[in-house]
């Protein structure tokens, strides 16, 4: 589980000497993923989508961010079910399935202790 | 060991252990979780870069992801299996897709194992000593 503290989202291996510094990056990467997350929406790529929600449901995890992976990973299911009822894909629906996803990647981040290392 | 002492002992190759992957969140996480294996962990990022690196080394083991864009991991499974050259090297399916059809396709295709993410890391440890033990074996028979 990740430690919850102001609605933010924290990994349990920050403090874990093999993992601290690719966690670092991971969070200080998270606002170019949500741009490219929003750059794919705006641009209706839902391909691009998909592939970035599959990516953190398969990685957030090991990253120690569980809650991340398990909100992709109903986000990622969402889209195909969208994709698999319908003949074309329905924008409004998907904005709807990605925004919990977009909320949970900005509420990644570091304890006071990493970020100001 | 030698009694003088002025003989290098001779350190063992490390078996290569090869990650496919289009997404670098992934070999940035098995770097760092891997880090104590003895094993010489390599990158590919697309199925083809994967092949021609296969073809070009000694590849003991490969952990392969199955949804990558361009050629997927099935297809990968699929160039391999039909090389005489490379039927000895275990692979080790590491993908999203959860799917029973997903694990039947790639087993059918010459997976030897089949993990899903996100994925324990004991687990993964455990089935790639043991992919690394089955090379090692079928090398010393062939």
């Amino acid at each position: 589980m990740d430690g919850s503290r102001d609605q933010g989202l924290y990994s349990v291996y920050e403090n874990d000497p093999d993992m601290g510094d690719i966690v670092v990056l991971f969070v200080q990467e998270m606002p170019e993923r949500i741009g490219d997350l929003r750059d794919a929406l705006e641009a209706m790529d839902y391909e691009a989508v998909q592939t970035i929600a599959h990516q953190l449901k398969g990685a957030a995890g090991g990253y120690g961010f569980e809650q991340l992976g398990d909100i992709a990973a109903v986000t990622e299911r969402t889209l195909q079910s969208i994709s698999s009822t319908s003949s074309y894909l329905d924008h409004g629906a998907v904005v709807a399935a990605v925004t919990p996803l977009l909320s949970a990647c900005g509420r990644v981040r570091l304890s006071i202790q990493q970020a100001a290392a | 060991m030698s009694e003088d002492g002025a003989q290098p002992i001779a350190t063992p190759k490390r078996p290569i252990v090869l990650v496919v992957d289009d997404s670098p969140l992934v070999h940035r996480l098995l770097k760092a979780r891997l880090r104590d294996e003895p094993v010489d962990l390599r990158h590919a990022t697309s199925g083809s870069e994967a092949l021609e690196f296969i073809y070009s080394n000694d590849v003991a083991t490969v952990l392969l992801d199955l949804g990558m864009p361009g050629m997927d991991g099935f297809e990968v499974l699929r160039d391999l299996g039909e090389k005489e050259a490379t039927p000895h090297i275990p692979i080790i399916v590491l993908s999203g897709q959860q799917e029973s059809q997903d694990k039947v396709m790639a087993f059918g295709l010459g997976a030897m194992d089949y993990i899903t993410k996100p994925f324990d890391l004991a687990e993964l440890r455990a089935r790639m000593r043991s992919a690394l033990r089955i090379h090692r074996l079928v090398r010393m028979l062939s």
